[in-house]
């Protein structure tokens, strides 16, 4: 167990913190609250679906834990740190640790596949040596070639994204973020966008590697095949609050369906 | 009456134009009578367009043919201002870059260095590229350098705009992905904003470079180098067929520029 363990000064109990851990979290936008009083914790090794309504803050849960979105309040522990306070080079660290693969991938157009997987070392190196691959080191280049190859996409690493299809894409981003060496991986519908098939070999390829890697994944889906299949543990968001929180094991298929059924409506 | 008669209510009148409103209206009225009143101001009068028309006649007849007995120092004079326009186009759009990125919203870091950029940038635009010629005449003297700094200057106000608007216009989706990982706000803008926003930059490269061309034959009326000074003289002197000469070789030049530009265009975009 790599879970940090801290021993509370005066007492006998032993508090262990998961990689993540959410207190309390609200998020508005002006007048409109999106959620309050979300709990969660992710723990090591962990992959947790998160599912939900249109509108039900998924995504916007998401963001706030990279901090692209602003709390109004509550705490986000990352391995024991809270992030909210965090400011300037103390963000850019916190953040560097966070993997995400986002829904529409957020390729750079117009550059290689392969620069675009070196951007996921601008995380721990500064400079031009991480800006374009042909300015890299040869060991940052083997490198994003390592994971372009577990991807399935070192023929296509000299191609630029813009011409690459919405999975092929999706496996580019996947890339950019194990090349980030993440100890927390996020994932806002990789398989969104994505054919039934392609969307499944996508979602396999992200439990796989993670579960190769031990990292703890929090993974936001659409699809109750997916979610099954690929999760430990199922939180449900519904009226801006935690309404379900469940090993995906004992999860009702019924109760499952209803929070999709609310997504779809 | 059939059924299907009665459920078809009349079609209504469409009108072919729309009653302006009120306000559209007076601003009509406005825009008219300030062009009516800018005409009369300025003295031009059929009468007097009448007038100039043979004139304008008889000094093209004395145009042609063009004298070619100074082509060599005009020919020589062109380089120079072809030399000053790119001089001053590329100082220009290298300034001009990282006055760009401080004045483009999300890319900037302050809201106070990004209006006081776009301030520069506004001052750089709005003062028109002879006056600045003129300030630098009396700054380091007659001759090509102060038509490289005048073209220099009005290249970061055009350039500035509209690398700034390249910037703002991006993707946000791959900014937000490389400052998700912990980028920098350098990584950021090079990585995800310039090769995005790349076309553009050459577009508006290219236009200056354009730009500049035309623009420095008229610096050199002024005293700032190039073939405007040769173009200044001959009409002083009443040399019209050397002047025709000049023109046609301005014109050349221009040609050149601008099909030139277009092939990079082509090939870059």
């Amino acid at each position: 167990m790599n879970a940090l363990v801290l021993n509370c000064p005066g007492s006998a109990v032993e508090t262990t913190i998961p990689p993540l851990r959410v207190r309390n979290l609200a998020v508005s936008f002006g007048a409109k609250r999106i959620f309050d009083g979300i709990d969660l914790d992710v723990a090591e090794g962990e992959a947790v679906s998160l599912i939900g309504g249109n509108g039900s803050g998924k995504s916007t849960l998401l963001r706030c834990i990279v901090r692209l979105v602003e709390p109004t309040e509550g705490s986000i522990l990352i391995r024991g740190q809270d992030v909210l306070g965090l400011r300037g080079e103390g963000l850019r660290r916190a953040r560097s640790g966070i993997g995400f693969v986002f829904q529409k991938h957020n390729l750079v157009p117009r550059l290689s596949a392969l620069s675009n997987v070196l951007h996921g070392a601008q995380a721990r190196a500064k400079g031009p040596g991480v800006w374009f691959q042909s300015l890299a080191s040869s060991q940052m280049r083997d490198e994003a070639m390592t994971w372009l190859e577990a991807v399935g996409l070192l023929p296509q690493a000299l191609q630029r994204v813009d011409s690459l299809s919405g999975g092929q894409s999706q496996r580019v981003a996947i890339a950019r973020m194990l090349m980030q060496r993440p100890k927390l991986v996020l994932v806002d519908e990789p398989d969104a966008s994505l054919d039934p098939k392609t969307g499944r070999e996508v979602m396999e390829l992200l439990h796989r590697l993670a579960k190769a890697k031990g990292v703890p994944i929090l993974i936001v889906s659409h699809r109750l095949e997916h979610v099954k299949s690929y999760s430990d543990r199922i939180i449900g968001l519904a009226s801006g609050r935690v309404a379900l929180n469940v090993e995906s094991g004992l999860a009702d298929p019924a109760s499952l369906r209803s929070f999709f059924e609310d997504a779809v409506s | 009456m059939t059924d299907a008669s009665r459920s078809i209510s009349p079609r209504p009148a469409i009108p072919r134009f729309e009653r302006p409103s009120a306000g559209a209206f007076i601003v009509w009225v406005i825009v008219i009578g300030l062009a009516v009143w800018s005409v009369g101001g300025v003295g031009l009068s059929p009468e007097r367009l009448a007038r100039g028309l043979p004139a304008l006649g008889g000094i093209l007849n004395r145009m042609f043919p063009p004298d070619l007995e100074r082509l060599p120092q005009i020919l020589w004079s062109l380089l120079v201002t072809f030399q000053m326009a790119a001089a001053g186009a590329v100082l220009g759009l290298i300034l001009a870059f990282p006055l760009a990125a401080l004045a483009a919203e999300g890319v900037s870091p302050h809201p106070v260095v990004r209006q006081a950029a776009r301030a520069l940038i506004a001052l750089f635009r709005t003062v028109p590229d002879l006056v600045w010629a003129l300030l630098f005449v009396i700054a380091v003297g007659l001759g090509p350098p102060a038509g490289v700094l005048a073209i220099m200057v009005d290249k970061i106000g055009f350039a500035g705009r509209f690398f700034a608007e390249a910037m703002e216009e991006t993707d946000k989706g791959p900014r937000e992905a490389l400052s998700a990982l912990g980028a920098s706000r350098i990584d950021v803008l090079v990585c995800a904003i310039v090769p995005q926003a790349m076309p553009s930059f050459i577009a508006t490269s290219l236009f200056s470079l354009e730009k500049a061309v035309r623009g420095s034959v008229i610096l050199g009326l002024v005293g700032a180098g190039g073939v405007g000074v040769e173009l200044k003289v001959a009409f002083d002197l009443f040399a019209y067929s050397t002047a025709a000469t000049i023109i046609i070789c301005i014109f050349l030049l221009v040609l050149v520029v601008e099909q030139g530009s277009n092939w990079i265009r082509r090939k870059l975009i």
